[in-house]
C-alpha cells in the first residue's frame, strides 16, 4: 500500500468530519491508486500528486463533492496520457465544489479535462497540452467545463487543442483569467453560456484567439453577458487544423476575436494585433442545410467594442475560409480591424434595428470598420459594404462584472 | 438442451447441501459493502451461475453491447416486498432489491473448455437510492472481489462469422457505472423496463412470459396490458426501423437523453424520442472534436457513410468511439443494421 494517508487537522466548513490528505506518488500502480482515491475520497479531502510523470492508460474520473486535487506545479506534476487506451477524456469531473490545482495533463486521446454539470469548479495553474504541436489528431479541448456553474479558470495554460484550448460550454457564471492559450484552433471559446468574464489572458499563435459563440439545437442557448477585457490577443496565425465538420473548422487562420450570435458582449481594453485575417468579427449563424430552430436567435445583438488597441491585421487573410473569402472580395483586399456581417432578421433589415441592439464602437484608436449591407449584397446592388463607423459611435453601457460563488 | 440438463442435474446435486441457502439481506445493505461476492449468497454454483431460490434469472429483448461478453441477469426482491410498476420506466424496486449481472465469455472450441467469468455487477436499491458495485472474478471463477476502481481483463472471443478478437475488457469503476446509469443526479437501472422484459424465458419449471412470472411470484405489483415492446434487434423478420431504434434505445438512449450524461450534445436516442432533429437527422455535431470524422451531420438519410452516428459506432479510437466506455471492439452486427437503417431512410 503505497498511498500515504495523512489525517489533517483541517475542519471542513459545514462538516465536522476530519478531512484527509491522500498522497499518491508516481508508481506502476499510480493510475489505479489515483482512481481509487477519487472514488473513496470524502467531502473535504485533498488528493495530492507529487513531483514526477504519471503514466495513465485509462480515463480518470471524480464524482465526490468538495474534493481538491493538487500537484506541485504544472511543470513538475504531469499526468501523461500518451498511451491512453480508453476514455474520451483524461479527467472527468461530475461533482460540485472541486478545485484542480498545479498539475498538467498531456497528450490525451480526447479532451484533457472535462467537467460536466459541476457547480463551483476551479482550475488553478493547470496545464493541458498536446506536446507534438498543432495536429488534427490532438484531442478536442484542453479545459472543458460544460453545463457547469461558477467556473473559475485562473493561471492556466492550454496548448495544442484541435478545437479549443479553454472551452466553456452551456455554463453560467464564468471567470477565465490570467491564462495562456496557444497553438490551439480556438484559444478561448465561450459557447452558449451566460455571464462570463474573460480577462487578462494571452491568446496567441492559435487559429482564432477568442471566440464567443452561440449554436442552435442545444439544451442551453441564447449566450449572453460576456465581457472580454484586458487580454492580449496576438499573432493567431496558425493554420486551422480542426477536424472538418466542427464549427471551429470554419474559423479563418489569423482571427483575433469572433462574436457569433451572442447578445450583450462587451470587448474592451484589449491589445489585438498581428492577426493575419482580421482582428474582430461579429457574425450571425447560418447553416443552409439545417432547418431553423425556432428557439434560437442566430444574430448578434448589443455588442460593444471600446477602448481597444489594435495593431496590424489583414496582411495574410485565409481566403479559403468562407468568411475571409467574402470579406476579402468585398473589401477589395483592404481588410478591416472590425467586421460585422450585417445580417439581421428580415424585418429589421427593412425597418431598422432597435437602438439598444445596435453595435456600439468607441475609442478604438485608428481601427477600421466594415459592415456588409446584406440586401444590397444579395441583390448584387452597388455599394454592398459600409465602412463608416461614426453611426455606431454611441454611449457605452458597461456590463456588470461577473460574480461567482466559489469556495475560494 | 444439454446445458439445461446439466443445470438440472447440478441443482439436484446441490440442493440437498444448500437447502437452507438464502440471500444474506444484511450484506446487501452493508456499508461499506462486502469485499467478496460470496458474502451475499446469491449463487449456488458460480461457474454455471446457478442462483439460490429467490434470485430469479431474466433476459432482455435487446441488450447493451459489451464487447461480445455474455450476460447472465438475475433479480432479487426481498421477501414480503414488491416492485411497483411505473409508466415508461424501470420498475420501482423496494429497498434491499438487487439487480445482478454477470459478464462472461463462453467456451471456445479447442481453445478454452471453460466459461471465462469476468465480473458481476450489482445494482443495489438502498435507502438513499441505487448503488452500483462491481466484483471481478478470480481466474478459477470461484470468487469475485469488489473492484471500486475498475480493472482491465484480457479476454478473447470468436464471433459467429469466425473473427477472432482479443479484447482488452474494462471492468468499469464506480464513476463509469454512473456515466450510463445516471438520470438527473441519481443512479437508475437501464434494462428492466416492461418494454424490454416482455418476452418468454425458459424457467426450470417451464417456459413463461417474464412479466407474468414476476407477477406470479409477487416481484411486481402490476404491468400494463398493452406494452409497446422493443423488438429483438437481431430479428430480421422485424422492420428495420424498429430494430435500429431498439438497439439505439438500450445502447445509447440512457446517456443521449435530456437527463443523461450526453444531455449537452442535444442528440437524443431514447425509444420515445420522435423529433427528427433530436434523433440526429441533419443535426450538426457539437463539441465533437475528431468524433465528427469530417462529417456534417449525425444522420444523413440515405447516406450512412456520411453519418457521424455510424462513424462513431465503427471507430475504436477512445476519443471517437461511441459509447465512450464499455466497448473496445466494433459491434459488427449492429453496425450492419444501423447502416441499412440510414441507407433506407427517406
Amino acid at each position: 500500500m503505497r498511498i500515504l494517508l495523512i489525517i489533517g487537522l483541517f475542519l471542513f466548513n459545514s462538516f465536522d468530519a476530519v478531512s484527509k490528505v491522500i498522497i499518491v506518488p508516481p508508481s506502476e500502480n499510480a493510475q489505479e491508486q489515483i482512481q481509487e482515491a477519487m472514488i473513496l475520497a470524502e467531502s473535504g479531502d485533498e488528493i495530492q500528486l507529487t513531483n514526477g510523470v504519471y503514466q495513465i492508460e485509462d480515463g480518470l474520473s471524480l464524482d465526490i463533492d468538495n474534493v481538491t486535487i493538487t500537484g506541485s506545479g504544472h511543470q513538475n506534476t504531469v499526468l501523461d496520457f500518451s498511451n491512453q487506451m480508453t476514455g474520451a477524456q483524461g479527467l472527468m469531473i461530475t461533482s460540485d465544489g472541486i478545485t484542480l490545482k498545479d498539475f498538467a495533463i498531456i497528450n490525451t486521446k480526447g479532451d484533457a479535462i472535462k467537467a460536466k454539470g459541476s457547480d463551483d469548479i476551479s482550475f488553478l495553474n493547470i496545464r493541458t497540452e498536446w506536446t507534438n504541436g498543432p495536429n488534427a489528431s490532438n484531442g478536442a479541448y484542453g479545459l472543458y467545463p460544460v453545463e457547469s456553474k461558477n467556473v473559475l479558470i485562473d493561471g492556466c495554460i492550454a496548448i495544442g487543442a484541435s478545437d479549443a484550448g479553454i472551452y466553456v460550454g452551456q455554463s453560467e457564471n464564468i471567470i477565465v483569467k490570467n491564462s495562456v492559450a496557444e497553438y490551439n484552433v480556438a484559444g478561448i471559446e465561450i459557447e452558449n453560456s451566460y455571464f462570463a468574464d474573460v480577462k487578462n489572458n494571452i491568446a496567441r499563435y492559435n487559429t482564432g484567439g477568442i471566440l464567443v459563440f452561440d449554436l442552435p439545437d442545444l439544451p442551453q442557448q441564447g449566450g449572453h453577458h460576456v465581457r472580454v477585457f484586458d487580454n492580449l490577443i496576438t499573432d493567431n496565425n496558425t493554420d486551422n487544423f480542426a477536424p472538418e465538420g466542427n464549427i471551429v473548422g470554419e474559423v479563418p487562420r489569423g482571427t483575433g476575436i469572433i462574436i457569433m450570435a451572442n447578445s450583450d458582449v462587451e470587448v474592451f481594453n484589449n491589445d489585438i494585433s498581428d492577426n493575419g485575417t482580421l482582428n474582430i468579427a461579429i457574425v450571425s449563424y447560418s447553416d443552409p442545410n439545417q432547418e431553423s430552430d425556432e428557439n434560437y436567435y442566430p444574430y448578434p445583438k448589443s455588442i460593444q467594442i471600446h477602448g481597444n488597441r489594435f495593431g496590424a491585421s489583414g496582411f495574410n487573410p485565409d481566403t479559403d475560409k468562407e468568411l475571409a473569402g467574402i470579406l476579402y472580395e468585398l473589401s477589395e483586399g483592404n481588410m478591416p480591424d472590425i467586421f460585422w456581417d450585417g445580417v439581421l432578421p428580415i424585418s429589421q433589415m427593412i425597418l431598422g434595428q432597435p437602438e439598444d441592439e445596435k453595435i456600439r464602437l468607441k475609442n478604438n484608436g485608428e481601427a477600421s470598420f466594415l459592415a456588409i449591407r446584406p440586401l444590397r449584397y444579395l441583390l448584387s446592388f452597388p455599394n454592398p459594404i459600409d465602412r463608416d463607423q461614426s453611426q455606431y459611435s454611441r454611449k457605452i453601457e458597461s456590463l456588470k462584472p461577473v460574480l461567482i460563488n466559489s469556495s475560494e | 438442451m444439454k446445458r439445461f440438463l446439466l443445470r438440472l442435474i447440478l441443482i439436484i446435486i446441490l440442493i440437498p447441501t444448500n437447502l437452507y441457502s438464502q440471500v444474506n439481506d444484511s450484506a446487501i445493505l452493508a456499508d461499506p459493502p462486502p469485499k467478496l461476492l460470496s458474502e451475499y449468497g446469491f449463487f449456488l454454483n458460480t461457474k454455471d451461475q446457478i442462483t439460490v431460490p429467490g434470485v430469479l434469472p431474466y433476459e432482455l429483448i435487446t441488450s447493451l453491447f459489451s464487447d461480445y461478453a455474455d450476460k447472465h441477469r438475475f433479480v432479487y426482491v426481498p421477501k414480503g416486498k414488491i416492485a411497483a410498476y411505473q409508466k415508461n420506466s424501470v420498475f420501482s424496486f423496494p429497498v434491499g432489491s438487487v439487480l445482478i449481472k454477470t459478464f462472461s465469455y463462453e467456451p471456445i472450441n479447442d481453445q478454452r473448455s471453460e466459461r471465462h467469468l469476468i465480473e458481476t455487477r450489482l445494482l443495489i436499491r438502498k435507502d438513499s437510492g441505487w448503488d452500483a458495485l462491481t466484483y471481478v472474478w478470480d481466474e478459477e471463477g470461484q470468487e469475485a472481489s469488489l473492484a471500486l476502481a475498475g480493472k482491465t481483463v484480457k479476454a478473447n472471443y470468436i464471433s459467429n462469422d469466425g473473427r477472432q478478437l482479443d479484447i482488452r475488457y474494462r471492468v468499469p469503476n464506480k464513476n463509469q457505472c454512473k456515466e450510463c446509469h445516471l438520470e438527473n443526479e441519481s443512479i437508475v437501472p437501464i434494462g428492466p423496463k416492461p418494454r424490454n422484459l416482455n418476452r418468454d424465458y425458459s424457467y426450470l419449471e417451464g417456459t413463461m412470459n417474464q412479466l407474468e412470472k414476476w407477477m406470479s411470484i409477487k416481484f411486481i405489483d402490476a404491468y400494463p396490458e398493452k406494452i409497446n415492446s422493443v423488438v429483438d434487434f437481431m430479428d430480421s423478420s422485424k422492420p428495420i426501423n424498429d430494430r435500429a431504434r431498439a438497439y439505439l434505445d438500450i445502447n445509447c438512449g440512457h446517456c443521449h437523453a435530456p437527463e443523461g450524461s450526453a444531455s449537452n450534445s442535444g442528440l437524443y436516442l431514447d425509444l420515445l424520442e420522435t423529433r427528427e432533429k433530436q434523433l440526429g437527422v441533419f443535426k450538426g455535431p457539437v463539441a465533437t472534436g475528431r468524433g465528427s470524422g469530417g462529417l456534417d451531420y449525425s444522420i444523413v438519410p440515405g447516406h450512412p457513410d456520411e453519418s457521424i452516428l455510424l462513424y462513431r459506432m465503427i471507430s475504436d479510437a477512445p476519443d471517437i468511439m461511441m459509447p465512450e466506455s464499455g466497448r473496445s471492439v466494433m459491434h459488427k452486427e449492429a453496425v450492419d443494421i444501423i447502416y441499412q437503417w440510414i441507407e433506407e431512410m427517406q
